[in-house]
């Protein structure tokens, strides 16, 4: 773990890129326009990869399934919980002609009937009944869903887009399980979620959320003094932390922070912790900020941590609770981009007029970004610049690309992630 | 049915009444929508009717439990909500969208908080 403590360690320059072990020369661009290099990333990354696309609480109970988009890879796939509890994934597909079955986002049911044919399956995928059975020359238990390899961990649903998945969940996730397993993710059922159409590469879009440099002039008026402040005015970070193909950055946040007592309504809805990137009660956070590695250095001045769970998600929290961020490359400019705000569920209107302060003003938050990347985009792709400059406190960023160049020159997958 | 005959808010909020159909919406999507295609005249004009009576009005819908509001109370409460959309454009930009976002844009709520989300 390295850190910056200390009024001094905003002033020279930081230590965390080479402790990092990383390069301190400028990056290539062409990662992030070029074409032939998002064939690779689909084919290398997002077909190799273990992929974070649910959260275990969006299937409450047996039955219960949702169908995930892997947009990337421009298919979707049903996961259903079975009457043993058990959580699984199939591509949505049925085995009869190859028409989609499932269209809802969500659900609850013991049969999923395909609506060409009426073919049905169960909750594990097998197929149940085919109208006129007798006429067909298959062996049914050779019909079910094809299944899509999946593994839960703490909560969170993994599927694994390979046939055969070069290595499990458990040797995927291993340095990023070490270090954050155990955290209490409050309010895990009851996701805010808010998504974005974004003109730009899906790395510009998880750089941004990697480094909280750009917060001072980006956010301004929404953010800015959430993240910064006289001591660090750059918003640099506090602590960066390699994890295998993971890896975690801390950031900074100004601890003398108040409610302006001209923003009336902000007044009225003001809560215990003072920040406006949080929506919960500071007692029910206690217990989930003393764990390790949630403000690792726990500083009095901290923000927010940002968890990258190779590829497309980041796992963030601050003093209020979490947020997941999913950013799906659909071509070399464009990402759809998603990121789900756990609150937990609001017990007078108080908290739940707190809840839309903070809905309002992230909602301004990804808007701000929405602009940002698109310019970003549009300025990276005339291919002038080969190059690009970055600081100490964006080592996120050069950690993170520095990976998915790894993972796109690697034969297998235990060697992308060493 | 004439809104002239019945009021749509408990007694006493009619000074809000001209706000109904325009800001107490049922999801939050619909909120932001209400503050992004107003003038921010609309808005400060909204912001400063709710604000005066806010107190008043948290204390109504602080008597009943958040899943078995009254029609009426449930209409305040959306109002009160719309005014932390409001007060994005007052307190936060000065105007009622972000400098230099286009609109209409991509980025919609999908799903808020329970109840009215």
């Amino acid at each position: 773990m390295n850190s910056n403590t200390g009024e001094a360690a905003f002033q020279s320059r930081g230590t965390f890129t080479e402790d990092a072990g990383l390069s301190t020369s400028p990056i290539p661009l062409e990662p992030y326009y070029s074409e032939a290099f998002f064939e690779q990333e689909k084919e290398k990354i997002f077909r190799r990869a273990w992929l974070l696309v649910a959260r275990e609480e969006e299937l409450p109970e047996p039955g219960c399934f949702v169908l995930k988009a892997i947009h990337t890879l421009d298919t979707s796939i049903i996961i259903t919980r079975n009457p043993k509890g058990k959580v699984q994934g199939f591509y949505n597909t049925c085995s009869h002609r190859g028409s989609q079955i499932v269209t809802e986002s969500e659900g609850r049911r013991r049969l999923f009937v395909c609506p060409y044919h009426k073919w049905s399956y169960d909750t594990d995928g097998d197929l149940k009944s085919a109208p006129d059975e007798q006429n067909f020359f298959f062996n049914k238990k050779d019909c079910g869903l094809t299944r899509v390899a999946t593994e839960v961990w703490e909560g969170f649903v993994f599927v694994n887009m390979a046939e055969q998945p070069e290595i499990s969940l458990d040797e995927y996730i291993a340095p990023l399980k070490e270090y954050i397993s155990g955290v209490n993710y409050l309010g895990a059922s009851s996701p805010i979620v808010v998504e974005a159409d974004l003109e730009a590469n899906w790395k510009v879009v998880v750089d941004a959320f990697l480094e909280s440099y750009h917060i001072p002039s980006i956010h301004p008026k929404t953010i800015a003094e959430t993240f910064s402040n006289q001591i660090n005015p750059h918003a640099r970070l506090l602590n960066s932390t390699p994890l295998g193909t993971h890896q975690q950055v801390s950031m900074f946040g100004n601890s003398g922070l108040k409610p302006n007592p001209n923003n009336r309504a902000e007044q009225l809805a003001a809560g215990d912790t003072g920040s406006v990137i949080s929506a919960a009660a500071l007692k029910d956070t206690e217990a989930f900020l003393a764990h390790p590695a949630i403000n690792p250095t726990k500083s009095a001045d901290w923000s927010m941590d940002v968890n990258q769970v190779f590829p497309h998600v980041q796992i963030d929290w601050g003093p209020g609770g979490f947020w997941v961020h999913h950013f799906w490359p659909l071509s070399a400019s464009r990402t759809k981009y998603e990121v789900r705000f756990y609150v937990t569920e609001a017990q007078d209107f108080k908290q739940r007029f707190q809840q839309e302060m903070y809905v309002a003003r992230v909602a301004e938050v990804v808007l701000e970004d929405l602009v940002n990347v698109k310019r970003t985009q549009r300025g990276i792709k005339n291919g002038g610049k080969k190059h690009i400059q970055l600081q100490d406190s964006e080592v996120g960023i050069r950690y993170s690309t520095s990976r998915i160049i790894k993972w796109v020159n690697s034969d297998t997958v235990r060697e992308a992630i060493k | 049915m004439s809104k002239n005959l019945q009021s749509v808010l408990p007694h006493g909020f009619a000074s809000l009444e001209r706000f109904v159909d325009k800001w107490a919406k049922d999801t939050s999507q619909a909120r932001m929508e209400a503050r992004c295609t107003s003038t921010q005249e609309q808005i400060i004009e909204f912001y400063e009717a709710v604000l005066a009576v806010s107190d008043v009005a948290m204390a109504e819908i602080a008597k009943h439990p958040l899943t078995e509001m009254p029609e009426q109370i449930q209409k305040l409460a959306k109002l009160i909500l719309a005014l932390a959309h409001a007060s994005i454009a007052v307190e936060v930009h000065g105007q009622p969208r972000a400098i230099g976002a286009p609109f209409p844009n991509s980025v919609r709520v999908s799903k808020g908080a329970a109840p009215f989300g």
